[in-house]
């Protein structure tokens, strides 16, 4: 036990458990997650992506719900005034944001910005496919909530690369080792 | 052996990556998350055991290497991938995808200088 000083408010009950066993289980809900996106790039083909796909298939008929099926006005016109008149360009994006989502999650490294990403992307897959015809909506939202949990608990802590290199980032005082400490 | 933080992370990439390859073994979704041939089961379990082997004898050079073969091997994965479907280690996206997190892992583990510091990390 520490000084009184280090007792956070409320009491030490208030405090998160930092066990072994509870570090692995976070550890298993982040390459779980890594998993996720991971296995998600493997039908994101370049270099077309499935561009004007007859019948569509692929992403090009995921971003296609997000117009016929749509959740969002703002986002229906901008799938259909933005991203379907730049469609390739569209999926290189898809394709990069999410490899790099699986990469990163899956050594946690920078776990907190990737956490973060991964929300916002949640969000958009949500505005094209919610309500698409035999989607289960709770699988968006768990997965958002997914990420969040994985942000709030700054995962990477738990045997991820950030736990290794942090004390190295705390060290310097360089601004990339800063802008690590705070992204991990 | 084994006895700084870089060495462990580089040894457990290194096993991660090995067992990685479980994830192209059955023969559908939801267990098979990747896609391998032969010469790409090969080459996993080559890059797994440099740096596993970089973490045991705490040779970070090693471990950059193991990181700059996985690198290559998503490289080639994507570009033949993306130009006719198939390719060399049989690999899709995914497999790209999994690549590239050893790579980045092992990147970042090898090429910081293994010494003692401080244990502040909790901030």
């Amino acid at each position: 036990m520490g000084a009184a000083s280090d007792v956070p408010a409320g009491g030490p009950t208030n405090v998160l458990p930092a066990s072994r066993s509870s570090r692995v289980m976070l550890a298993v809900v982040r390459v779980t997650v890594a998993l996720l996106w991971i296995e998600n790039t493997s039908w994101k083909r370049p270099p077309t992506f499935a561009h004007l796909s007859d019948p569509p298939s692929g992403l090009y008929l995921w971003t296609l719900n997000g117009v016929r099926h749509e959740v969002f006005a703002p986002w229906a016109w901008f799938v259909e005034n933005v991203v379907l008149p730049n469609f390739v360009l569209f999926g290189w994006l898809v394709l990069i944001v999410e490899a790099s989502l699986g990469a990163f999650l899956l050594v946690g490294l920078a776990t907190r910005f990737f956490a973060l990403v991964g929300m916002v992307q949640t969000v958009a897959i949500m505005f094209s496919v919610l309500n698409a015809p035999h989607e289960w909506f709770w699988a968006y939202f768990l997965m958002f909530v997914a990420h969040l949990a994985l942000l709030a608990t700054a995962a990477g802590r738990a045997y991820g690369v950030d736990a290794v290199l942090r004390p190295r980032w705390t060290q310097r005082s360089t601004a990339p080792s800063r802008l690590l400490l705070t992204v991990s | 052996m084994l006895q700084t933080p870089l060495s462990r992370a580089a040894f457990g990439l290194g096993a991660g990556a090995a067992a990685s390859v479980l994830l192209s073994l059955a023969s559908g979704p939801p267990l098979r998350l990747i896609s391998l041939n032969g010469i790409g089961v090969l080459i996993m379990i080559v890059l797994a055991a440099l740096a596993m082997l970089g973490g045991l004898i705490g040779l970070r050079l090693l471990v950059a290497l193991a990181g700059l073969g996985f690198l290559a091997a998503a490289a080639l994965v994507v570009v033949q991938w993306a130009a006719r479907g198939t390719n060399t280690l049989g690999g899709t996206g995914a497999t790209m995808t999994l690549m590239l997190g050893f790579a980045i892992g092992l990147l970042a583990v090898g090429s910081v200088r293994d010494r003692p510091v401080e244990n502040n990390s909790a901030r």
